[in-house]
């Protein structure tokens, strides 16, 4: 397979000092080390009991990483990864846990093999654990431990397992460093070594990790969660290999890419070639900054490949950044769920056919030294802009069971935000609030978004009970519940997200640091005229005196319902100060809508205000649908529905999206008419342009103007005959983008 | 000649209602009648008069004789599955309404099978139980340590108590956070409940008293919404009994693998969901005891027509597990761990069209249309065809010859999909079979290895309509001592037999938060306190015991770790406080590795739980030796066929045994095939067979054999 990369290779070296390691596609030539390779081809009920115990292999992988660890980031956030590579490195099976983290494991493979072959040398009973982002992983906070897996002195495979840990260092407790200049100021990567010698941690390589640990105890345990981990497979593969041989096992693992690279091109096969892109933006590089910087994503479809580049994407700034690898392995998180839902995470097929295009010095191609901790931000925005290319494509396709599956995009960045200080015992305490693994999911072609569902990019998202939370750290919730009027609204609903209010409970403070974007702007679009999920937000209320409250019968329902003072909480803060009374409040960003609000059935909307998904207002200002007394007001929703741009008042309809005809024109999904070709951007001729203040349609978004200067608004590309939207998408204003 | 009738267990399952009737000289006597769907007491009745029938009893005098019934139902389990329960409120703090629609979030792929996670469309929240308008949040607050932060608001409370009854609900659930901490705000809800009108209520702190606010909160509303129902079904179940003349004491079967008396168990309906497993596996516990021959540690396998369950008996204790789901939500509860797949006979072999590998499974044919064998119109194939094919299911025997069966669709149906892979008929019977194998032991090898416990030192036992078809495979693939079938003639109708001889159980739990050194006197009160409120428990059951056990677990963990380990509390004196951290440490070692610990942020306890286990007349008057005591066992086989024998992947001749043959103390070498009525036992060439006294049918795999 050739590599892709020749035209961005040519002036940068790729080679993991200064701009991420790219090494070219395909095995090492040669391969420095003897291993297995191809060996028999498997007799099809073999492969099949085969294939069976190795992904049963790589679960139990996992598993015990979630039980030598036992922490509640991986029990909950199941922020921790297991894999299964080839003696190249390409992946059989990915685990069915947090999906970014497992895009870089390949290259890990193949940086070991290229720097680390001679001298110390790989043997038999290593591992080697690494965090540098350049080499292949997404932040230094993930950890990454693998081992190779020897049957009589040649290499069989490769074991390896990822886990977000709880503090290696760094400015901030946690290492998501919102004030970072570069990544000095950040916890230390360090490139993969020999951790695990022969079977034995050696002390100098632990010693030397644990040292720059807030939390070196629980660092140790997670350590030694992954090497346990690969114990265990190293063990279960040795035992299949003493039951089968050798040959046969290896031959069943890479039937396994086969089968699925085979698999990947015929689906790919049916869907038409194009280009499709999508923009957002990160606001805010560092505390004190008011910029809107966009990130872009373009995907080319042609024949059997897909295609991924990122031209327009800002340059690296402040704390926005992520690499090369990361921005690679968060494409391949939207890819396995969207296009490969039925390959049971053998995604190794699938990656031949999925080339890159990277540019080195971007904020989603960072080159060193930029800050790269908080990529909490650009992974799962980069994962947000591959749903939506992805799923253009797919609404683009003449296959129905494709064609449905196609859906908005969700959660576009995780706002992190975390409390610590001193416990009422005097134990130092930091937590990093999980609530947001609740996200919201955008709506398919046909159907709402879940509420409060999860993540796209890991298929169990888990968030723990408040009392959990409430029993280990010195905070109070006042609630937790889903956000009214959070999810994008279309024709069918993005999923609604959730909002918490804590306050500081039996000490006298709590320390709050935010690192996070999201918040000017939303980033999980919807699709085809669907409106955006709510951004991220947070506002604390500062001498709101909850105690008072508590004593006199209630406990504070809104900040509002206090005397306090409330203040907007920017996306990149440190040391904000929780007083006893005080309240923190955050919510987070929803599901995307799909297709136009105003087409929604209005039943379907009086459903949702019943159930306070959507509120009355909502359901009057942008599905048109006026509610009084819990029932349908028909005339007055007609009237709205023209007021707000519905001409034609259709019947309702099936299409959720626009859809194209045998001449091949793009057909509005109500009346029919040709309404123009959308450009890459999305944007048609034949249409009328709407703009709509974000505020207008997202209620829960703070006012832009408080942390950004560019103004932010809806703009959605409406058939000019019917005044269906087709096509939607959250602009900024070029005042003050950099 | 008949004799007196002692003990009778009734089980009414998916298909069949079993029932097991045990007479004073321990001769068991069964029946098995169709599961009657509208009216689940006419199957009832209908299998206890087959049994009595064949113990030489009319029904009715039967039941005028009978000291003691015990019964497992699915009736909740219906209840729930089928979303006809009742309509319930719930009550719960204010600005936590929702904890149950966000359910962790996990709740949109709970209960989804590995390979069905990712794929989004599968991915949804189930339809709540409780509706939104009849969520009611009440002022209230208690906090982490117990302390009443803000007192219940009553007029808040009688608002929504009105509220919900001028919407008709049937039942109230309360559950307040912390409430199991500090329950003064949940007890006064449930006066103002109680003296609002008589509704069935449930309170958090009394159904499940355990940290964790959406599985306690589900717990208590599942008790609820199938409260009403289940109550009344047990009422006039038992007002059937006594029309009909039944004098003697009735308990119902609960999924903490004992039993309950009625009423107990009208007032804690959750406690039966899921019950028939657990009967199942309380039978083996009863058995493993009896046998003696084993050191206590048993895998049990059940497989039906739909799906494997599997459960461990570890030291002659059942694993228990504290959370299950339910209708996909998770709620808290100390039962029996049943883990399920979707692998049985009737489960389907297939393409799979994105890679064109033979798959098995989870699909099945289920009993309509059932395997293509049957004849009722299905043509996929399925494992049973695959068996039938391969002469491991004689069609002329099956169910005892009560269900023909048709070897040519079986083969037709196996050979066309044999067709589209490139291999023959048999290869391809012979793979469905392989491969279904290897997914048990796969998935018993994930609840055994992966869990620090080792197969190798287990007996498999075996049960349910195909387990006993099956075992020998897939406990050779997991290396364990043998395959026992528990009284290999009631195999199939296992859990009724254990429904039969459980014990009255009553768990207890007890919320804590106690940090180390931890002190005698609060460890000490708290076991002494459960120990006599657990002897209190069984009491109330109103049944005469023979023997009572009290048993209390410290739930034990690192302070900043998730894992709980149950640790054995003795007296909680100080000595045994000072023990309880190394006990600790040293299951924690076992369960989770070397090392995996983290000392140094100390040790904790999260809760006690408090096992309370009584001995009674009706469930010991069983189990006599099966044959009358002085026959020979025969050792001429009925006759012989030629099986192809997955393993060494040959045709071999081999002898066929039925039910007479194979009385106590006989025994053969494989390959061989023991035909009873209602089960079929393979005895593969690397295995012998020996039926014990009580006959249960032992098979061992000799060691020098090829492996």
């Amino acid at each position: 397979v050739a590599t892709t990369l020749t035209t961005a290779a040519s002036d940068s070296k790729w080679d993991g000092t200064v701009d991420g390691y790219w090494p070219p596609n395909g095995p090492l030539d040669p391969m420095p080390l003897a291993y297995w390779p191809r060996g028999s081809e498997p007799d099809p009920v073999t492969f099949e009991v085969i294939r069976h115990r190795l992904f049963r292999v790589v679960e139990e992988q996992g598993l015990t990483i979630m039980k030598v660890s036992g922490s509640p980031v991986a029990t909950f956030a199941h922020d921790f990864s297991s894999s299964l590579l080839t003696p190249e490195g390409e992946p059989v099976y990915f685990g069915p846990w947090c999906q970014p983290q497992m895009g870089h494991l390949d290259r890990n493979v193949k940086w070991i093999l290229t720097h680390r072959s001679e001298r110390p040398g790989i043997h038999d009973g290593d591992m080697f654990l690494g965090n540098d982002p350049w080499i292949g992983t997404n932040h230094q906070s993930d950890i990454n431990v693998l081992c190779p897996v020897f049957v009589e002195d040649k290499l069989l495979c490769w074991v390896a397992s990822v886990m977000h840990v709880s503090d290696v260092g760094g400015s901030t407790p946690g290492g998501f460093c919102p004030d970072a200049r570069n990544v000095y100021d950040e916890p230390m990567p360090t490139p993969l070594h020999t951790y695990v010698e022969k079977g034995e941690v050696r002390p100098d390589a632990e010693d030397s990790l644990l040292r720059r640990s807030r939390l070196p105890d629980q660092l140790r345990l997670d350590v030694r969660a992954l090497i346990a981990s690969n114990n265990v497979a190293c063990e279960r593969l040795l035992e299949l290999v003493k039951r089968y041989d050798v040959e046969t096992v290896a031959g069943s693992m890479r039937r396994i890419i086969d089968d699925s690279e085979r698999a990947f091109k015929q689906r790919i096969a049916e869907l038409p070639d194009g280009t499709w892109s999508r923009e957002s933006y990160l606001d805010i590089a560092s505390p004190g900054d008011r910029g809107l910087y966009p990130v872009k994503l373009r995907l080319v479809k042609e024949g059997e490949h897909l295609t991924f580049d990122h031209e327009g994407t800002h340059p690296q700034i402040g704390s926005l950044n992520t690499t090369a690898g990361a921005w690679r392995s968060a494409v391949l998180a939207a890819v396995n769920p969207l296009l490969c839902w039925d390959l049971m995470y053998a995604i190794g097929g699938p990656m031949r056919q999925v080339h890159f295009e990277p540019v080195p010095g971007s904020i989603v191609t960072a080159s060193h030294p930029a800050a790269v901790s908080n990529s909490a931000v650009a992974i799962p925005l980069t994962i947000a802009l591959a749903t939506a290319c992805i799923s253009k494509m797919m609404a683009a396709c003449a296959v129905p069971q494709l064609r449905r599956r196609a859906m908005a995009a969700a959660a576009g960045t995780y706002p992190v935000s975390i409390f610590s200080g001193v416990d009422a015992s005097g134990d130092p305490f930091a937590t990093m609030a999980l609530d947001p693994m609740g996200g919201g999911l955008g709506a398919f072609s046909f159907r709402d978004g879940a509420n409060t569902g999860g993540h796209l990019w890991d298929p169990v998202s888990t968030m723990p009970n408040v009392e959990f939370t409430e029993q280990y750290f010195p905070i109070l919730y006042l609630y937790r519940r889903e956000a009214t009027d959070s999810g994008g609204a279309g024709y069918f609903r993005g999923g609604n997200s959730g909002v918490f209010a804590v306050t500081p409970h039996g000490v006298p403070a709590v320390t709050v640091d935010v690192s996070a974007a999201g918040w000017a702007v939303p980033t999980s679009e919807g699709l085809f005229g669907g409106q955006p999920g709510c951004p991220n937000g947070a506002r604390v209320a500062k001498g709101a005196e909850v105690g008072a409250a508590m004593a006199s019968g209630s406990v504070p329902q809104a900040l509002e319902e206090t005397e306090a003072t409330i203040s907007p909480v920017p996306p990149k803060l440190r040391d904000l100060e929780l007083r006893e009374g005080d309240i923190f409040e955050l919510w987070w960003n929803a599901g995307g809508g799909f297709g136009d609000p105003l087409a929604r059935d209005p039943e379907m909307v009086v459903a949702d205000v019943a159930l306070n998904a959507v509120s009355v207002d909502h359901a009057r200002r942008v599905y048109g649908v006026v509610v009084s007394d819990g029932v349908l007001d028909e005339a007055a929703t007609k009237l709205m529905r023209q007021q707000l741009g519905l001409t034609i008042d259709e019947p309702h309809e099936l299409l959720a999206g626009p859809s194209r005809d045998a001449s091949g024109a793009l057909r509005c999904p109500s009346c029919g008419s040709d309404v123009g070709e959308l450009d890459s951007a999305g944007e048609t001729q034949g249409t009328i342009v709407r703009e709509l203040p974000l505020g207008e349609i997202s209620p829960l978004a703070a006012p832009a103007k408080l942390f950004v200067d560019a103004e932010v608004r809806f703009r959605t590309h409406a058939c000019a005959k019917c005044g269906r939207a087709v096509e939607g998408r959250v602009v900024a204003s070029e005042k003050g983008v950099d | 000649v008949r004799g007196s009738v002692v003990s009778c267990g009734v089980d009414i399952g998916g298909t069949f209602t079993d029932c097991v009737l045990t007479d004073g000289e321990g001769n068991v006597h069964t029946g098995k009648s169709p599961t009657t769907r509208q009216g689940l007491a006419e199957g009832f009745f209908s299998a206890i008069e087959i049994a009595a029938r064949k113990a030489g009893y009319p029904l009715t005098d039967a039941l005028a004789e009978l000291p003691y019934l015990a019964h497992g139902t699915t009736v909740a389990t219906n209840i729930v599955v089928q979303r006809t329960g009742a309509r319930v409120a719930l009550l719960t703090t204010r600005g936590h309404g929702d904890a149950v629609f966000i359910q962790r979030a996990a709740g949109r792929v709970a209960g989804l099978s590995m390979d069905e996670l990712l794929d989004l469309e599968l991915g949804t929240k189930p339809e709540p139980l409780v509706p939104r308008d009849l969520v009611f949040e009440i002022d209230e607050r208690v906090d982490s340590r117990g302390n009443l932060l803000v007192p219940l608001n009553e007029a808040a409370t009688l608002a929504a108590l009105e509220r919900a009854t001028s919407a008709g609900v049937d039942a109230i659930a309360i559950s307040f956070l912390w409430g199991f901490r500090n329950p003064r705000n949940e007890q006064r809800a449930k006066e103002l409940v109680a003296d609002h009108g008589a509704l069935f209520t449930s309170v958090s702190h009394e159904v499940a008293p355990n940290w964790g606010e959406y599985e306690r909160t589900m717990t208590t509303i599942i008790n609820s919404y199938v409260g009403p129902d289940t109550a009344s079904y047990i009422d006039d179940l038992r007002r059937e009994l006594d029309e009909r003349g039944f004098r003697g004491r009735f308990s119902v079967m609960k999924s903490n693998g004992g039993v309950s008396s009625a009423r107990a168990a009208s007032r804690y309906p959750v406690t039966l969901l899921f019950s028939g497993p657990a009967g199942a596996l309380a039978g083996s516990q009863g058995l493993l005891d009896t046998l003696g021959v084993t050191d206590g540690n048993g895998i049990t396998t059940d497989m039906g027509g739909t799906s494997f369950d599997i459960g461990l008996i570890v030291d002659g204790k059942p694993q228990r597990s504290e959370e299950s789901l339910a209708a996909r939500f998770a709620f808290h509860l100390p039962t029996i761990e049943i883990i399920s797949i979707g692998s049985g006979g009737g489960s389907i072999a297939w393409i799979d069209p994105v890679t064109g590998g033979l798959k098995v499974g989870p699909r099945s044919a289920g009993a309509e249309p059932g395997p293509a064998a049957y004849a009722r119109g299905g043509s996929d194939p399925t494992v049973t065809d695959a068996d039938i094919v391969l002469g491991y299911i004689n069609p002329d025997y099956f169910l005892g010859g009560e269900l023909e069966l048709r070897a040519d669709l079986a083969e037709e149906a196996v050979g066309r999909l044999g067709k589209q892979l490139g291999l023959s008929m048999l290869e391809t019977a012979a793979g469905i079979r392989t491969i279904v194998d290897a997914a048990m032991a796969d998935a018993v090898r994930a609840n055994t290895v992966a869990r620090g416990y080792d197969p190798r030192i287990f007996d498999v036992l075996a049960f349910g309509g195909a387990g006993p078809l099956h075992a020998a495979d897939y406990a050779r693939e997991l290396g364990s001592l043998g395959v026992i079938v528990p009284k290999a003639d009631l195999s199939a109708l296992w859990s009724a037999m254990g429904v039969a001889q459980a014990d009255l159980v009553d768990v207890q739990e007890r919320h804590a938060m106690l940090s180390e050194p931890f002190a005698a006197e609060t460890v000490g009160a708290i076991a002494e306190e459960l120990k006599s409120r657990g002897a209190e428990l069984l009491k109330q059951h109103e049944m005469p015991l023979d023997g009572i056990e009290l048993t209390v677990t410290a739930k034990m963990k690192y302070r900043l770790q998730v894992n709980t380990v149950d640790v054995p509390v003795e007296t909680g004196d100080r000595q045994e406080c000072e023990e309880l951290i190394d006990r600790f440490e040293q299951r924690y070692r076992e369960l989770f590795g070397a090392g995996s610990g983290h000392r140094a942020a100390g040790v904790e306890i999260t809760g006690f739980l408090c096992t309370a286990v009584g001995s009674h007349r009706g469930a010991t008057a069983t189990l006599a030796p099966s044959a009358a005591p002085g026959r020979p066992a025969a050792a001429e086989p009925h006759g012989s066929r030629s099986v192809y024998w997955t393993h060494e992947g040959a045709h071999l001749e081999t002898a066929i045994f039925r039910q007479q043959q194979i009385r106590p103390g006989w025994s053969t070498a494989g390959p061989a095939i023991l035909e009873l009525p209602d089960t079929t036992i393979t005895v593969p060439p690397d295995y012998t067979v020996a039926v014990d006294g009580h006959g249960s049918v032992r098979l061992t795999r000799q060691a020098n054999r090829r492996d």
